[in-house]
């Protein structure tokens, strides 16, 4: 559960600062805040993907089984 | 011709849309006429069946700088908005640019519009009357005010009365009568439940399901907390437009948008108790998913106690096509047999701009589901003329006010439009984008709803505004998590352009 947990924060800091970078170049063209603001925004955004990445990670592998399960279901209602 | 020279302006229409529009170009020095065919202004909300009244929360359907009144009901009540309107027209000196009683009987374009436009109207029986304005705006929203009633065999045999629900004034014409309501859109569960309260028996039929939407998730959330902010907004279908995280987020992070969406059927169908059958023995839980469904011209929020009436017999909902009409009866698909003394189908109304001349349907084309517009407004054919009003959201009156003040900042010369290749070019990727999952209808080309977001940032970004409105402290936060409503809007309406 721990390893779980420290796996789906890893890569939420990954998806952060991905995510943040849009956000920060993009807060910089089109806010009126000026370089404050958009490190606001970009911080805040990696502080999200921080503390949730573990809970996105679980629901993404959760999506993916039923995704899978659905796909199985349709193709057995679908044969003859 | 120069847009910011030319400020005669003719608008036709005086709902939500034609109010909006009017009142930003006369903010800013616009000479405005507005012509209504209606005897008082309003539109649909002027005219409506017996306890119309808005589908949403309040604060999502009122002017963005111009709150409704605390002492309002959540969901405003048809007249109560009307009288909002007419409050709303003088507040903001509209009311002398009105014409009423109105109708303008043909519109033609100078030079292909670009030496502006020529309007005919004739007030009452008075003679007609030509006038000439820069600008035109169409502003009577999507459909005409022709009410569609399908073609049914045997209606010639049929003795009982066949109404339209635009007729349904008073539920005292159902008292005591077997009637039967066709459609499930918000205007037929809303006069299957009128009937069910006088009538002797009421069967609601229709062909398709639609995923309801609850006017509180779970009966404690209000929807706009799970449906209208820029989370759910980025679990949609991803707009045209998308950024490079929307497209991901539907690429390798598909399996997250797809958890969500089965979590919110799931919630639905355990609120509304989705398992209960229809007469005919059929599933109310519809067969699209709902992240699809819910583009569908039908979504609705409807009144408390629909399904209950479902389930408790005092309405008996079928799922088929009606296939004929004998003397005192409806036949289905289904094979049953329904004995009925009045009808009323609430199956919209025709989609038609019959003001428009010949030349102008051809470039704004004949396609079945609708003509497509630049931004929802113009079509670059059709210089100097802009329909305001013809994008259907959640949010219409805020929809329209932010259109009109695209419009006020295009014709002050704020912004250019692109080239004509490029608007063009817009219009063709729209097109496609739709078609490839949007559900079918009529109007598909003017349909936004939960795209909302994606469009209000599109307009704003052209005038150059900044698309996020959430402020404070924990602005990040909101912008993500909390729902987007008019007042979000309020400075951006005014004029006030930060």
């Amino acid at each position: 559960m721990a390893m779980f947990f420290w796996i789906g924060t890893a890569l939420g800091v990954v998806a952060g600062m991905l995510h943040a970078s849009l956000v920060f170049r993009r807060r910089l063209a089109e806010g009126s805040g000026g370089i404050a603001e958009a490190v606001y925004f970009a911080a805040w955004t990696i502080a999200l993907w921080i503390m949730f990445g573990a809970y996105v990670m679980a629901f993404w592998i959760v999506g993916l089984i039923g995704m899978a399960l659905s796909r199985i279901g349709r193709r057995a209602r679908v044969a003859p | 011709m120069s847009r910011q020279r030319n400020r005669k302006v003719a608008v036709i229409g005086a709902g939500v849309a034609g109010l909006a529009t009017a009142r930003t170009l006369l903010a800013e020095g616009f000479d405005c006429k507005v012509y209504e065919r209606a005897d008082r202004l309003g539109g649909v909300w002027a005219d409506g069946y017996v306890n119309f009244g808005v589908q949403v929360q309040k604060r999502l359907y009122e002017f963005p700088d111009w709150p409704l009144s605390p002492d309002i009901p959540d969901f405003t009540p048809g007249p109560v908005f009307q009288n909002y309107l007419e409050e709303f027209a003088d507040e903001f000196a509209v009311r002398p640019h009105i014409q009423l009683s109105t109708r303008v009987t043909g519109i033609t374009p100078e030079d292909g519009g670009n030496d502006g436009w020529r309007v005919t109207w004739q007030s009452g029986k008075s003679a007609k009357r030509t006038e000439h304005f820069d600008h035109l705006v169409i502003a009577t929203g999507l459909y005409s005010a022709k009410p569609y009633i399908p073609e049914i065999a045997g209606r010639e045999k049929f003795r009982g009365e066949v109404i339209h629900n635009s007729q349904l004034k008073s539920r005292n014409i159902l008292e005591g009568q077997r009637i039967a309501v066709i459609g499930y859109g918000k205007s037929a569960t809303d006069a299957a439940l009128e009937a069910s309260a006088v009538a002797k028996s009421v069967h609601l039929v229709f062909r398709q399901t639609h995923w309801p939407v609850p006017r509180n998730l779970a009966g404690v959330v209000p929807f706009k907390w799970g449906m209208l902010n820029r989370l759910t907004a980025a679990l949609i279908e991803p707009h045209m437009n998308a950024g490079r995280l929307a497209r991901t987020l539907h690429g390798v992070g598909k399996p997250l948008p797809w958890v969500f969406w089965r979590a919110v059927e799931l919630l639905l169908i355990v609120q509304f108790r989705l398992w209960t059958r229809t007469a005919n023995g059929r599933s109310l839980i519809p067969d699209v998913p709902v992240e699809i469904g819910c583009f569908n011209e039908a979504t609705m929020v409807p009144r408390p106690g629909l399904y209950d009436a479902f389930r408790n017999g005092s309405i008996v909902p079928y799922l088929a096509d009606v296939t004929g009409l004998a003397e005192h009866a409806i036949t289905l698909s289904s094979g049953d047999t329904l004995d009925v003394d009045k009808i009323v189908f609430a199956t919209g109304w025709q989609n038609d701009h019959n003001l428009l001349p010949a030349e102008v349907h051809d470039k704004l084309g004949r396609d079945d589901d609708g003509f497509y517009l630049y931004r929802h407004i113009l079509n670059p054919d059709l210089p100097n003329l802009y329909f305001i009003g013809r994008a259907s959201t959640f949010l219409s009156v805020l929809t329209y006010s932010l259109q009109a003040r695209w419009l006020a900042e295009l014709l002050k010369g704020t912004f250019s439009l692109p080239a004509h290749a490029e608007m063009i070019d817009e219009i063709a990727r729209m097109k496609q984008w739709k078609r490839r999952w949007m559900p079918f209808n009529s109007s598909r080309g003017a349909r936004v709803l939960l795209h909302q977001m994606s469009y209000h940032d599109e307009i704003l970004r052209d005038f150059g505004v900044d698309p996020l409105r959430k402020r404070g402290l924990f602005a990040p936060v909101k912008e993500l998590f909390a729902p987007y409503q008019s007042s979000d809007y309020s400075d951006i309406v005014t004029g006030n352009l930060r």
